[in-house]
């Protein structure tokens, strides 16, 4: 035996004698997991965070959350003698006089940004495939709490460097706070620790932003993996897919060796994009003052739909027995945003009263099969779509040259506009997809050959369906799973078809949920999923 | 983690291969006769020690384990290993190359270290990306496929189980008296409930109280305007017409930044014949007119003077005001005028407030009234 396998094996029962963990140990190394690439976007923002720990560490020993007022004197000439915080100024040290401080620190950023992004797809890739469902609306939710933590997250962190475009972004901040209706201005008081700007809340942002909040996004990390482990991975629908099994690769050594060589991967991707693509270049803003702006703010992008949404607002303002009330702010940066992701948290918990379908779902759907989530899905990006873009209507406007009043004004109306509009192409694509999907099921693949009869009849020769080549990707979820979620289906078939029970709004709306194509509906045939064999 | 931990099956379970559940159905991956399978379960007879799983289905929980026969050319995995070696050296090599860069690059040069930077990132990338990338040829090239099946845990407990938690906690709770004792109860739920008030005001001191702070700026009667590069008063006729000029109080870079930052204005010169109402004529000096320079929205600096249309532009998010207008709001989502600076021209000729602003300037706030 090589001295690998005896010391490794020395290990092994070194921990069982003190743990007892031999079975968990070994149930653990051949804990199976599904493959499929996208099952991998999670993984990139659990990467991502973990590189935002190491860099974010190392830029702490160097920060300094001060804004005590310092002249600058360090090596970047066109600032020296410039009177900065030393925020400002340690962090113009950690870009020019630390060697790796730049490299880090754009690292950091380029991270902070792929988290966010890997989150949003990571999420649009539970929604549209109904990972949700139960037994998991818990993680979603979990999930939806990451995310805004990892927006608030994000906001703190470029806003520490006390810049001039931090500096910016934090007195919109204390002016959203301060038109909270009754407590706003004592809020912003108190969280600055004066009026705006003040002294206190750079450190105290710094507290926020290096412990109170990745602590809180650690333990609910922590929390989100538990959850997968526990209820294991959901997968696609195909042959060997059951709603009972998982199938696929075992941790140990496949998943072990895979996953350690992606998050490699990811870092690699941020060192790459931190040392050849610059990002927030802060010496080019300079210290922040009240007096002064660059033009063309910009946020961060996942800033970027509230910055878009207090664009668009129109300039509404009430004054109610003495008191204002700036729905101009209120409206676009609190009750937007706590619309959206209140709606966010409880869909899950909409779909499953609206569709009463609260059984188990392991297996997956295919989006198309579920033309109305898929819609709403969709509806909902390009709303969110719209205020990003408007959030950079300034940029917009001076790059194509045109009128900010009108871009403005068509983002205001393309706000309302186009969701319905996507909504309702998004339906009829999948509908159709399903439908030529059954066509071919039914009738086969067309040829292109014509053949005439010997009456003069031209028909077309159709040959019989191929066996397609990602199987899984044709059966649809629900199809093998148990009675629950054939009744499910028949619940909605019941519904659509106008046998309803309860013949309320609710049971209208589950039909509606449950549409497959009219045409379909209409078969003389009992209806039935579609299911290739 | 017990729920791997396989709760147990009847010996006969062990070890089958059911193509109704989990195993190949038509189509699907074939088990090809003499596959090495290999099934690891738990030994016979075991004690289920969560009891039966689900309501339907076996009891059992399985796991099984098929792994692709070897058929590796033992030439082509030595050559795949080779490749991943060259990765793993690569990437070494590059982790070199950080190192090399850190020490012997100049950071304090003329592009202020911007060369080193681009190495540094290179060669970390290089290092992170050929480690990565190794291991992963490693599980794709070497290491043999498998196709693994373990069943699922769904549906929680069993009819017995859920029995038995309930009558854990119900006697537990009957113990406590719960329902027998509603006075320690509410007594108790008052107690919690008021006690996160000691939280509350323990916030008290986080800030000063607003007062009227937001009402005032670091403007007072007879205080210079100063230009905010120069720091230098302004004279009548230092601007020419149609220019603009940042200001503050004289003597503000002194005070605390929170006492001026609500105080930035913009010098606007216009001709005297284009200003119109509401403009307050008794606070212009020949044409020349003072306005808040923070925006009634969200406080950022309305900084874009269109000189053609003499509009004032925020920045941040668009809301335009005409100057000749009494900065009135024409766009955007602000929704005040900025306000005018009361301003007049001292004995010596330079510009000076003649008070502070007479409305709260700024963003609105909930007393703003």
């Amino acid at each position: 035996m090589s001295v690998t396998a005896t010391t490794s094996r020395k290990a092994l029962r070194a921990v069982d004698d003190r743990l007892g963990g031999a079975s968990w140990l070994r149930a653990t190394m051949n804990k199976v997991f599904p493959d499929h690439w996208s099952f991998m976007l999670g993984e990139i923002a659990l990467y991502s965070f973990i590189i935002l720990l190491l860099t974010g560490t190392f830029l702490s020993l160097f920060f300094d959350a001060s804004v005590q007022r310092v002249v600058y004197h360090g090596s970047y000439i066109p600032l020296r003698g410039v009177e900065m915080t030393q925020a400002y100024e340690s962090t113009l040290r950690i870009t020019f006089d630390i060697r790796g401080g730049l490299l880090i620190r754009q690292i950091h950023h380029w991270a902070a940004l792929l988290f966010l992004s890997s989150i949003v797809v990571h999420l649009m890739r539970v929604f549209f495939t109904g990972a949700f469902r139960k037994p998991r609306e818990t993680n979603w939710l979990i999930g939806v709490t990451l995310l805004v933590l990892g927006i608030l997250e994000g906001f703190a962190g470029y806003s520490l460097p006390d810049d001039l475009l931090s500096g910016t972004g934090l007195r919109i901040a204390f002016s959203i706070v301060e038109a909270i209706p009754i407590v706003g201005t004592w809020a912003g008081f108190l969280l600055f620790g004066s009026n705006f700007p003040g002294e206190a809340f750079i450190p105290r942002l710094f507290v926020v932003h290096i412990l109170l909040i990745p602590g809180v996004i650690l333990a609910l990390i922590t929390f989100h993996l538990l959850m997968i482990w526990r209820q294991k991975h959901t997968d696609f629908p195909g042959p060997g897919k059951t709603e009972h099994t998982v199938v696929g690769s075992r941790l140990w050594p496949t998943y072990v060796l895979k996953g350690g060589g992606f998050f490699f991967v990811v870092f690699a991707m941020s060192a790459a994009l931190g040392g050849l693509a610059q990002i927030n270049p802060i010496w080019l803003y300079g210290p922040y003052n009240p007096a002064h702006v660059s033009a063309g703010s910009q946020p961060d992008w996942y800033m970027g739909f509230l910055d878009g949404a207090l664009r668009l607002m129109p300039n509404w303002e009430t004054n109610v027995l003495g008191h204002t009330l700036s729905w101009n702010l209120l409206v676009p940066a609190l009750v937007l945003p706590g619309i959206i992701f209140t709606l966010l948290a409880l869909y899950p918990f909409l779909e499953a009263f609206v569709t009463r379908d609260h059984a188990h779902h392991n297996l997956l759907d295919r989006p198309r099969n579920r033309p109305n989530r898929t819609a709403i899905g969709a509806m909902s990006l390009s709303f969110y779509v719209v205020l990003l873009l408007a959030g950079g209507n300034d940029i917009l406007a001076t790059t194509f040259h045109l009128s900010i009043q009108q871009l403005i004004w068509t983002f205001r109306i393309a706000l309302f506009v186009v969701p319905p509009i996507v909504y309702y192409v998004t339906k009829r694509l999948c509908i159709a997809l399903q439908r030529s999907e059954s066509e071919v099921d039914h009738h086969g693949v067309e040829t292109g050959v014509i053949l005439r009869s010997p009456d003069g009849e031209y028909t077309e020769v159709h040959a019989p369906a191929p066996t397609p080549k990602v199987p899984e990707l044709v059966a649809v979820s629900g199809s093998e799973s148990g009675p629950a979620s054939r009744a499910v289906a028949r619940e909605g078939r019941r519904r659509r078809n106008g046998h309803n029970g309860d013949g309320g709004v609710l049971g209208r709306v589950g039909g509606f949920f449950f549409e497959r194509g009219k045409r379909q509906s209409a078969d003389p045939e009992p209806p039935r999923t579609l299911t290739r064999r | 983690m017990s729920e791997q931990v396989p709760p147990g099956a009847g010996p006969g379970e062990l070890g089958e291969f059911d193509p109704a559940r989990g195993g190949t159905t038509s189509g699907g991956p074939v088990l090809r006769p003499g596959t090495p399978v290999r099934h690891v379960g738990p030994p016979p007879g075991a004690e289920p020690p969560g009891g039966p799983v689900g309501a339907a289905g076996p009891v059992a929980t399985r796991s099984e384990y098929e792994t692709e026969p070897s058929e590796h050319d033992p030439r082509e995995e030595r050559r795949a290993e080779r490749r991943v070696a060259l990765l793993f050296v690569i990437s070494a090599l590059a982790t070199f190359g950080f190192c090399v860069a850190y020490v012997f690059m100049k950071i304090h040069t003329a592009d202020y270290g911007a060369a080193q930077n681009y190495v540094l990132g290179a060669t970390l990338a290089l290092a992170l990306f050929t480690l990565g990338a190794g291991q992963v040829l490693w599980a794709k090239a070497l290491t043999p496929k498998e196709h693994a099946v373990q069943d699922r845990h769904d549906g929680g407990s069993s009819a017995a189980e859920r029995e038995e938690l309930d009558q854990v906690f119900f006697r537990g709770a009957d113990q406590l008296g719960i329902a027998r004792f509603p006075l320690a109860r509410r007594s108790l739920l008052f107690a919690a409930g008021v006690f996160p008030l000691a939280a509350v005001v323990l916030l008290r001191d986080l800030g000063p109280a607003p007062e009227k702070q937001l009402r005032h700026t670091a403007w007072q009667p007879g205080k210079r305007l100063v230009d905010v590069e120069t720091k230098e008063p302004i004279q009548v006729g230092d601007m020419r017409v149609g220019s603009i000029l940042t200001v503050m109080p004289e003597g503000y870079q002194d005070l605390p930044e929170e006492d001026w930052a609500l105080a930035p204005t913009i010098l606007i010169r216009t001709r005297p014949t284009e200003l119109r109402a509401p403009t307050n004529m008794n606070w212009t000096v020949d044409g020349y007119v003072a306005y808040s320079k923070v925006c009634t929205h969200a406080g950022c600096p309305t900084s874009l003077y269109e000189q053609q249309t003499q509009n004032l532009l925020c920045p941040c998010h668009q809301s335009t005001f005409k100057v000749t207008e009494g900065c009135r709001v024409i766009f955007g989502p602000a929704a005040r005028a900025l306000p005018q600076l009361p301003i007049a021209v001292d004995n010596q000729g330079y510009f000076v407030a003649q008070s502070d602003y007479r409305e709260p300037v700024g963003p609105s706030f909930w007393e703003r009234g």
